[in-house]
Parts: C-alpha cells; sequence; structure tokens
C-alpha cells in the first residue's frame, strides 16, 4: 500500500523535471537564436499594452441629466419678461 | 439694485447679459469669454479648432483643453441618450446648405444630391485625453452649436459667481443659464417665444431653460425647404409631432441636450421623458398645441 501511494509523487516529480528540462532547452534555443540573429531576449520578458479607456452606453440617460441637480420648476408671472427664450 | 442687459452677437446669435448695474466690466469679461469659445467652436471658422479638426477627418488634430472639454460633453451626452443627441451632424448640414453663418445663408437655392446617411459615425469620434487630441471619422463633421452655447452659457454664469457678482442671468440665442435672483423677484422672468404666458412670463429661480424650435432657422434648396434640427436616425430635417420644445434643467448644458432630445419624439414620449427627469417644459406642437408639463406654479 505504502509503495503504491508513494508511486503518484514520483510520476509528479518526474513530470516536473521533464518540464524543467523542456523549458531550459528551449530558454537555451532562444538565447542562441537571438545571438546569432543579433536579435536581445530578455529572459523575462514582460510586454506592456496600454489600453484606451473603454466607454459604453449608460442604460440610464439620468447619468447624463441627473449630474447636476435637481430641475427647477417655472412659476408664471404677470411682471414683464426680462429677456426671451427662443429656438436655438 | 437696478438691472442692466448688456448685448453683443457671438456664436452666430444674440447674447444678452443680466446683471447689477455696476457690473459692466464683468459683462465684458463674458463677452470676451463668448469670443474665445466662438474662435476655437465656430463650425463656419476655417481657423478655428473645430475646423481644423473637421478638414481633417481621419487624422489626429490637437485641440486646447477648453475645445476637448466641450467635445467631450457631446459625446457624453450622445452616449446617454444613445445617439438621439448627435453632434456630428455638421457634414449634413452642410450637405443641405447650411454650410455658412446663417446671417448670410441665402434663403433658397439650388439643391444637391446627399450622400448615404450614416446613423451613430458619432461613435467613431475619438478623444486622446494624454495627447489632446481628436479624431473626426471620414465623412462626418462635428457640429457642436447649440451644446457649445448652452456650455458657455454655463462658464459665464461661473465666471461671474467667482467674480463676486450677486445675481446673472446669460441668454445665449434663447439658452439661458442664472445665478441667483434679482432681489424681491421670485425669479427671472422669461418670455417663451410661441408660448402663450398669459401677458406675463414664466419665472425662473435657479438653474437653465433652452429652447429647440423648428420655428426659426429655415432655408430652402432645391424648392425643398429645410430647417436647423436634423433627426439623428435619417439625417433630415426632424418632422415629428413637435415644433417647440422648452425645457428646465440644472444646467443649460443639460437643458440644451433635453430639449433637442425632447423633440425627437410624440408628444408622449416627450412628456414621459420630462417627468422622468424631474423637468419642467412647454410643448408647442405642429399644429399649435401648447402643453405645460412638470412643475408649473
Amino acid at each position: 500500500m505504502q509503495q503504491r501511494s508513494d508511486q503518484p509523487a514520483k510520476q509528479s516529480r518526474l513530470r516536473r523535471l521533464k518540464g524543467l528540462a523542456v523549458a531550459t532547452t528551449a530558454g537555451l534555443g532562444m538565447l542562441i537564436w537571438g545571438a546569432v540573429s543579433g536579435t536581445v531576449v530578455a529572459s523575462d520578458p514582460v510586454a506592456t499594452d496600454t489600453l484606451q479607456p473603454v466607454t459604453q452606453d449608460t442604460t440610464d440617460d439620468s447619468t447624463f441629466f441627473g449630474a447636476q441637480g435637481p430641475a427647477p420648476g417655472l412659476s408664471q408671472t404677470n411682471a414683464a419678461p426680462m429677456t426671451r427664450s427662443h429656438g436655438s | 439694485m437696478s438691472l442692466t442687459t448688456y448685448r453683443f452677437w457671438s456664436m452666430g446669435t444674440d447674447i444678452s447679459v443680466l446683471l447689477p448695474s455696476d457690473h459692466r466690466r464683468e459683462a465684458i469679461r463674458v463677452q470676451r469669454l463668448f469670443v474665445d469659445w466662438d474662435h476655437r467652436l465656430s463650425r463656419f471658422r476655417r481657423d478655428s479648432e473645430l475646423s481644423r479638426a473637421n478638414a481633417a477627418a481621419g487624422a489626429d488634430v490637437v485641440v486646447s483643453p477648453p475645445t476637448l472639454e466641450v467635445i467631450e460633453a457631446a459625446l457624453c451626452a450622445a452616449r446617454a441618450t444613445h445617439g438621439r443627441f448627435d453632434p456630428l451632424l455638421g457634414a449634413r448640414l452642410a450637405e443641405l446648405g447650411y454650410d455658412r453663418t446663417f446671417a448670410s445663408l441665402p434663403v433658397d437655392g439650388p439643391g444637391r444630391p446627399l450622400a448615404a446617411w450614416r446613423p451613430g459615425l458619432w461613435r467613431e469620434v475619438h478623444v486622446d485625453r494624454v495627447r489632446s487630441t481628436v479624431r473626426v471619422p471620414v465623412g462626418g463633421a462635428l457640429d457642436l452649436g447649440g451644446i457649445a452655447k448652452g456650455m458657455a452659457a454655463d462658464a459665464a454664469v461661473a465666471a461671474l459667481r467667482g467674480a463676486g457678482v450677486p445675481y446673472a442671468l446669460v441668454n445665449a440665442g434663447g439658452d439661458l443659464s442664472t445665478h441667483g435672483v434679482p432681489p424681491g423677484s421670485g425669479g427671472w422672468a422669461v418670455g417663451i417665444d410661441n408660448v402663450d404666458l398669459g401677458g406675463g412670463a414664466a419665472a425662473l429661480a435657479r438653474g437653465a431653460l433652452a429652447t429647440s424650435s423648428t420655428f426659426g432657422r429655415r432655408w430652402s434648396r432645391g424648392g425643398v425647404a429645410h430647417h436647423h434640427l436634423l433627426d439623428p436616425l435619417t439625417g433630415l430635417p426632424l418632422e415629428g409631432e413637435l415644433a417647440q420644445v422648452t425645457v428646465t434643467a440644472a444646467s443649460c448644458r443639460q437643458a440644451e441636450v433635453a430639449a433637442k432630445v425632447a423633440m425627437l419624439g410624440s408628444v408622449a414620449e416627450a412628456t414621459a421623458f420630462v417627468l422622468r427627469h424631474g423637468m419642467t417644459a412647454a410643448l408647442v406642437t405642429r399644429a399649435g398645441e401648447q402643453l405645460r408639463i412638470g412643475h408649473w406654479t
């Protein structure tokens, strides 16, 4: 029973060693290719890509119309107009 | 304290600044603000930042922060209204003949074929805040006339408030923005064209008010009558149930956009829109019927 329970752990270690060997071989290959081709290959390359802000239509237009507080009401007055609103 | 109305012409329309009578210097500052905005944002000045961006459609154009702010506000309004407010109607207006200031526009002239309409092209306007650039899509042209006037009125009122003026009203071609009210009054007495106010006026105690109308700014090309309010879906002059909408909002920028959006719908849709946002409005139908919506007292 003990032998059988150790078996998966051994297989896992073996898989990790194989993975390390493959990665090392690939890394060496990239370095050699870089040296031959004259390019510099970073050992741990991290690409940076700045994304533009994404905007979406809002589902509620109160985000625009309610953003600056409540709208005023109007009251009718007998006073003469001080100014006029005509269509623009 | 008496009130003085200072008048001047800018941004293609008549501007009135109502101030206490000892604030002429502040009125001149407001005039300079409008002149500055006009030089940046006019669709009819070849050297304006807006015209440069329109002329270079497809390419990034560097603009000043104030211009970028107006463009971003217009795009924000377009997104919030799903394109019912469309800031990219400039090319279409020019195709229809409105290609110079309205004051210099011939009333009639030959028509020309219209290009295929692409609704929603405004979504392709690209703004880069970091580089302060705008890119107008090929085939389109920004027209910020209405919202720019409203924002200029708001900016002017903010400047007057900042300068310590106790109360003021700025009227940019029918788009009104206010700060305080004259002493002893219940609000600014505002007349509204084509709306019967019983020989009096509507008192506006705070905020802003704007009117959109198909009664004015009309011309003909090839025998076909046009006006300046286009339906963003068709690219053609609006032919809805409403002929005029006056609406209140906290700011003139909002009132200007709200009036245009309400114009697009039926009376029922405009009413629902106004009530949903707690606004107050006066509607005039094409048949001449007048309706008051919201908080009228």
